[in-house]
């Protein structure tokens, strides 16, 4: 708990920091001179406060009319001495003074100073140092530079005792009230060595190794002739701290011996006297100092001052408490509170309860930085400067005093004020007692009673209920009178109005608990591990999201949350925030069930008083996870709907994506089939489950289908609704978005009829084991062409996010279908119509074709005729008719050849990618169109490269490009009797290592405006052309990556080039 | 078979028919020589004997009409047989018009072939006669003094002496001496005899009246 509270400590040092800065009003007329305090320890620690206290009100007395600001650093306790946090401290005065940084810097106590002189080189070089109240011993320790001006105090320790002694002379037993904290720590030591001269007179006892509440038990049954001698106390041994003089206080309460203190500021608190740490004239020299300071005086020409211990001053009510005769004090001894009034003796209640707010705060806090204003150092300048000016502050309290024999109780007009009395009113111990609050009459009866039997002094806290109804918070001090062994007559004492501290502390507890809350609301897991793995502090969440108890959790290792294969990167990552700081890691985390649930963990590594800690969050990413599973479902979706390929296999392969990314055990798509919606495709179901399914239409008893008022078939079961769009948003089975979802669907079964939404309900989803089914419609163009159907047998698989990604999902895959679909359309177009200028191509070669086929037809048919004529001879010449046959059978082969060639060009089959060579691609070209050109007297060059590259392309396409180009050349030239007549096809390489196919003609050329026009569909030249031609080709480069243009040769005639963008093979 | 056989000559481009109709001839018995080429039977010398000639249509360089125009032009006088693998009837209907003696379509049955070559033969043996005759005649004709061609053109109308004396205003009996060397110089006797010849070598009927 200790640990929590430190390591909630930094949590809120940052928050309160930027509290305190954004109430901070910096608003002042003439600019303020910046003083940074550094302060050694908590701001609880009395002497420090005292002299802080003192110095600011000098030094803003001083400086006036220059306002004066004060930032004050709190690094809290003395671990400031090591070097463990300076770099933090050092990051936040840089980051709260700015880059000038203040005109002077106060380190109040040993260990700022020590860090000021550690830090000298990075911290401000040029700005003047004052070290300010540290204890000689501890001051003489440090180096000073030349820019520090040191003012301290001293003290005559032995001397402390000395003074016992000289009060009480008879005093044999000393107990030392002692704390275990660093400083007493560094202390305890020099006491002992300081006071071992006064052994075996008086008898030291330690009490450093006891608990606070262990000492107040002590002190109350302490023998005869004993003292308490109340040294520094800021830390007991449990750890416990004690802010101010608390210690003190608790002390005195239960002591019954006289107690000596140190310090002018345990002087008023209990502490009998003697010559004490001169805290208000270190205060006050010190102010002196940085007033010159910050006047421009060089360090080096101010003297070191130390205030040694005062003129020994004592409380006046001590002396007279323990009988001590002031004869016994030194002569010129100052004797303070000699004329006690009630108030003044209470003082402490009231200031310590004022305080408390405050003093509670820093508790917490381990690092405060406050602004003080200067309205404010001047109102404390004026506390502490006048005590008087306290009496105003206490104008609130009120007197009263009860006739223990009468039982009537005078009271102070301010009393009677306070308790809603009538002026004059005769007020009975009964008549106040019936307006205590009830709950609290008992505690102030008891109190009464004790203050009474004890003559001790006696605090009480209680409510007041006035007459209006209204309620007071009352703290009350009472003692009786006279003082034992007397028997008392009156009991006497103050009451002050304490509802505004009461509703302060309300108000701390409501933050405490209000900070517990925001934990325990924490969406995520919330937790503290020690050095050892150990989980030590967790929030509530904790144990309700894993389902372990806090027996459970506590101490529970934390690599047992994670499942055996993710402990190596955890323990990884364990050592990184160690050494880093920080970490983070997704990972799945085993609950108390044994389901693993991913999570994203967040860590700091902190390090507490040299013990490392990992502070941390986690938060349920499962919900992310499934998101992002639908994301790259969804994405996996729409890139297999991208990819050319048979719908149906696409399909099927995005059902499988689908299934495999979210992990449903089955997963559908049903769409339109003409008036049904059947499974498309399916993965996961079984056959029975889509036999059952499959249609969907409710059909009548002849097997019609059923059909509603508009035509519209009657679907069936809640995939009818989705795709029929009869959902309806205020049933919590569908969403607003048109699908249906439910994680639990059995409870459909017990549904009556008449709220059932479904039409003619199958529950076929629900008997075959599915708990969670999610319809999602999918549309294109608006329309619900289909829907995705997950099912999961596990109960509450989805969620209503994921439900509604997925409806985008659903979207996304239907208007990609359509454009798959439209896409499918041209593409099947192009390639149509490419099929069809290729037949009409063909039709022109036909007559070309019949040629070339005739030929070996009629060589077949001349050389077998002749081997029958040979063989019907006398002496048939065998050798002759073998070589007939030979011939025979080649000039076959060429026929089939031809035929082969010519059905292959005129065949509908889907384009086929392969790697080709051009040259090659021209020579069947010319060997096809051979005979077509030679009819009319066209010539067929050609020159092609060996070293063309190879292009990527469908060779029928290439083919059909080219005849294209020379059949077109060729007609040009015929209609134009062009003399000579020739096609020229070259095949090469460009200069950028490109492969280049040019068809040039001797024929008229193509009019320059018409080079690009040409292109264009339905363009001819030719008479009876398709005009489709050159339009068609250029498509079908663009495919792979080809492009063809059109210029006038030179020397005369068109040429076309055709000129290939592709990748190298 | 000696050189001036009866012989068929076919220009085709296509090796593989070239070397099967080379073998269906041989089998015939007929004598063949191939070309490849329009320019290439161009190029043979002088062929005196009976013959024929077969030609492609489709060709590089000269096709197949060309080369028979051009044949033609130079009075080329052997039957011409298209053989094509292209048979369309327009180019039939005008190689036919243009003297070719047959237009077959490949493949094409023996028969038919041989039938077309023998036919042509046949007729390519009469021409040759035809021509030797003509030749003769003309050598003859040629033996004419212009007043006896002249009588010759005026005989072969069918006139009479007297009406030939009227219309070249010279006696009849000069008339009737000149168409005496006429048919002297001839060899003919009859003036039916003097028709056939005039027919023979184009030379035509005076005009009458």
């Amino acid at each position: 708990m200790t640990s929590w509270l430190r390591a909630h400590g930094w949590l809120w040092f940052f928050l309160c920091g930027l509290l305190l800065q954004l109430n901070a009003a910096a608003a002042n007329d003439a600019p303020p001179a910046e003083v940074l305090i550094i302060h050694s320890y908590d701001r609880d620690f009395a002497p420090d406060d005292t002299v802080d206290e003192v110095f600011q009100a000098e030094l803003t007395r001083l400086s006036y009319p220059r306002p004066v600001e004060y930032l004050h650093v709190y690094p809290g306790r003395a671990e400031f001495e090591s070097s463990d946090r300076d770099e933090a401290i050092l990051a936040y005065l840089r980051a709260t003074c700015g880059p000038r940084g203040p005109d002077l810097i106060v380190a109040i106590g040993a260990a700022a100073q020590a860090f000021v002189v550690r830090q000298e080189a990075i911290l401000y070089p040029n700005i003047p140092v004052l070290n300010l109240a540290a204890e000689t011993r501890r001051d003489s320790t440090l180096r000073y530079r030349d820019r520090t001006v040191s003012v301290s105090y001293g003290i005559d320790l032995s001397q402390l005792v000395e003074n016992v002694l000289q009060l009480l002379p008879d005093t044999k037993h000393v107990f030392v009230a002692m704390g275990a904290g660093s400083l007493e720590r560094f202390w305890e030591p020099v006491f002992r060595e300081v006071w071992k001269p006064f052994e075996p007179r008086l008898q030291f006892e330690w009490m450093s190794d006891l608990s606070l509440e262990q000492m107040k038990v002590r002190v109350a049954a302490l023998p005869p002739d004993s003292v308490v001698l109340a040294m520094l106390m800021l830390r007991d041994a449990t750890g416990q701290a004690s802010p101010g003089e608390r210690a003190l206080e608790a002390l005195y309460r239960t002591a019954n011996t006289p107690i000596f203190g140190y310090s002018e500021a345990q002087l008023g608190r209990g502490i009998v006297g003697g010559s004490l740490l001169a805290l208000t004239e270190t205060g006050r020299g010190g102010a002196e100092v940085a007033k010159r300071l910050l006047d421009g005086e060089e360090p080096g020409t101010i003297d070191d001052a130390v205030y040694p211990a005062l003129t020994p001053a004592y409380d006046w009510r001590e002396l007279h408490r323990w009988g001590i005769p002031e004869e016994r004090l030194t002569p010129g001894s100052r004797v303070d509170f000699r004329k006690p009034s009630p108030w003044v003796k209470y003082r402490w209640i009231i200031v310590g309860s004022v305080g408390l707010f405050l003093l509670q705060t820093t508790l917490i806090v381990g690092l405060l930085v406050q602004r003080h204003h200067r309205r404010v150092a001047e109102r404390t300048a004026q506390e502490s400067k006048d005590r008087l000016a306290l009496a105003a502050e206490l104008s609130g309290v009120g007197l009263w005093s009860l006739d223990l024999r009468s039982h009537l109780i005078w009271m102070s007009e301010r009393a009677t004020e306070l308790f809603g009395f009538l002026p004059g009113q005769q007020v009975s111990i009964a008549l106040f007692l019936e307006s205590v609050h009830a709950e609290d009459r008992a505690s102030v009866q008891s109190a009464i009673d004790a203050a009474v039997e004890s003559g001790v002094s006696t605090r009480v806290e209680y409510r007041f209920v006035l007459p209006d109804g209204a309620v007071r918070w009352i703290v009350a001090q009472g003692q009786t009178c006279p003082s034992p062994p007397a028997s008392p007559t009156l009991f006497m004492g103050a009451s002050l109005d304490i509802s505004e501290n009461k509703a302060g502390e309300e108000t701390l507890r409501q933050a405490k608990d209000f900070s517990e809350a925001a934990i325990n609301a924490l969406p995520g897991i919330f937790y503290l591990y020690n050095s050892e793995g150990r989980l030590v502090r967790w929030n509530r969440n904790h144990e309700l999201k894993t389902g372990f108890s806090a027996e459970e959790l506590n101490g529970r290792p934390i690599l047992d949350w994670f499942p055996e294969s993710h402990r190596d990167l955890v323990a990884l990552e364990v050592r990184r925030v160690h050494e880093d700081g920080e970490g983070r890691i997704e990972a799945p985390v085993r609950m108390k069930d044994g389901h693993e649930v991913p999570y994203l963990l967040k860590w700091v590594g902190l390090m507490i008083e040299g013990e490392s800690y990992i502070l941390g969050t986690g938060t349920d990413i499962s919900d992310i996870k499934w998101m992002e599973a639908c994301r790259d479902a969804v994405r996996e979706v729409l890139r297999i709907l991208s990819d050319p390929g048979d719908i149906r296999e696409s399909m099927q392969s995005i059902v499988s994506a689908i299934k495999a990314s979210l992990g449903v055990d089955a997963v559908g798509i049903r769409l339109r089939d003409v008036d049904d919606y059947t499974y498309f495709c399916s993965e996961g179901f079984s056959e029975d489950f889509l036999t059952k399914e499959n249609s969907l239409v409710s059909r009548n008893g002849d097997g019609g289908i059923c059909r509603d008022d508009k035509g519209e078939p009657i679907l069936q079961c809640a995939c009818g609704l989705v795709l029929s769009g009869k959902t309806d948003p205020a049933n919590p089975l569908f969403t607003p978005g048109g699908s249906c979802w439910t994680n639990d669907a059995a409870p459909l079964l017990d549904l009556p009829a008449k709220d059932d939404p479904r039409t003619n309900p199958r529950n076929v989803c629900i008997h075959q084991g599915y708990a969670s089914v999610a319809l999602i419609p999918i549309r294109g163009k608006g329309e619900v062409i289909g829907l995705l159907q997950l099912n999961a047998r596990r109960k509450g698989y989805f969620t209503l996010p994921m439900v509604e990604f997925l409806e985008r999902a659903g979207d996304n895959m239907g208007e990609a279908m359509l454009r798959r679909q439209g896409e499918s359309d041209i593409a099947q177009a192009r390639l149509a119509l490419a099929h069809l200028s290729r037949v009409s191509m063909m039709s022109e070669l036909t007559t070309s074709l019949a040629h070339e086929l005739n030929q070996p037809l009629a060589a077949i048919l001349s050389n077998a005729q002749a081997g029958l004529r040979f063989l019907s001879g006398k002496e048939p010449d065998l050798n002759e008719v073998a070589e007939i046959l030979a011939d025979i059978v080649s000039d076959d082969k060429r026929a089939g050849e031809i035929i082969r060639r010519t059905r292959y060009l005129l065949q509908n089959d889907p384009p086929h990618r392969e790697w080709l060579d051009l040259s090659v691609i021209v020579r069947e070209v010319v060997s096809i169109l051979h005979n077509a050109v030679v009819i009319h007297d066209v010539l067929l060059e050609t020159d092609l490269s060996p070293s063309v590259p190879h292009i990527r392309g469908d060779r029928v396409q290439l083919q059909q490009v080219l005849i294209n180009l020379i059949i077109n050349a060729e007609q040009a030239m015929i209609e134009a009797c062009s003399r000579p007549a020739t096609v020229s096809i070259s095949t090469f390489k460009d200069h950028e290592g490109r492969a280049v196919v040019t068809v040039q003609d001797t024929g008229p050329g193509v009019p320059a405006s018409q080079l690009e026009e040409i292109f264009v569909p339905f363009y001819s030249r030719k008479t009876g052309g398709m005009g489709m031609g050159l339009t068609i080709s250029r498509s079908l480069l663009q495919s792979v990556g080809g492009k063809i243009w059109a210029e006038n040769a030179p020397g005369g005639g068109a040429r076309f080039s055709i000129l290939f963008e592709q990748q190298p093979a | 078979m000696t050189k001036e056989d009866p012989t068929v000559f076919v220009v085709d481009d296509d090796a593989s028919v070239r070397k099967s109709l080379s073998r269906l001839f041989r089998s015939a018995g007929v004598s063949v020589e191939m070309f490849a080429s329009a320019d290439a039977f161009l190029a043979r010398e002088h062929f005196t004997g009976t013959g024929c000639v077969i030609l492609d249509i489709g060709m590089p360089g000269l096709n197949g009409v060309d080369l028979h125009k051009r044949l033609r032009k130079a009075d080329f006088s052997m039957p011409v047989i298209f053989l094509t693998g292209h048979g369309d009837i327009q180019t039939g209907v005008q190689v036919v018009k243009e003297g070719a003696v047959d237009f077959l379509t490949k493949p094409v049955d023996d028969e038919t072939l041989l039938q077309a070559v023998r036919e042509a033969l046949a007729k390519d043996e009469v021409e040759r006669a035809k021509r030797v005759e003509t030749t003769a005649i003309r050598q003859r004709l040629q033996s004419l003094t212009d007043l006896e061609h002249e009588v010759l053109t005026y005989v072969i109308t069918g006139m009479l002496n007297k009406q030939i004396a009227a219309a070249l205003d010279i006696s009849e009996k000069t008339v009737k001496v000149h168409r005496g060397r006429v048919t002297d110089k001839l060899g003919v006797q009859s003036v039916a005899e003097l028709v056939r010849l005039a027919e023979m070598t184009g030379i035509l009927p005076a005009e009458q009246g």
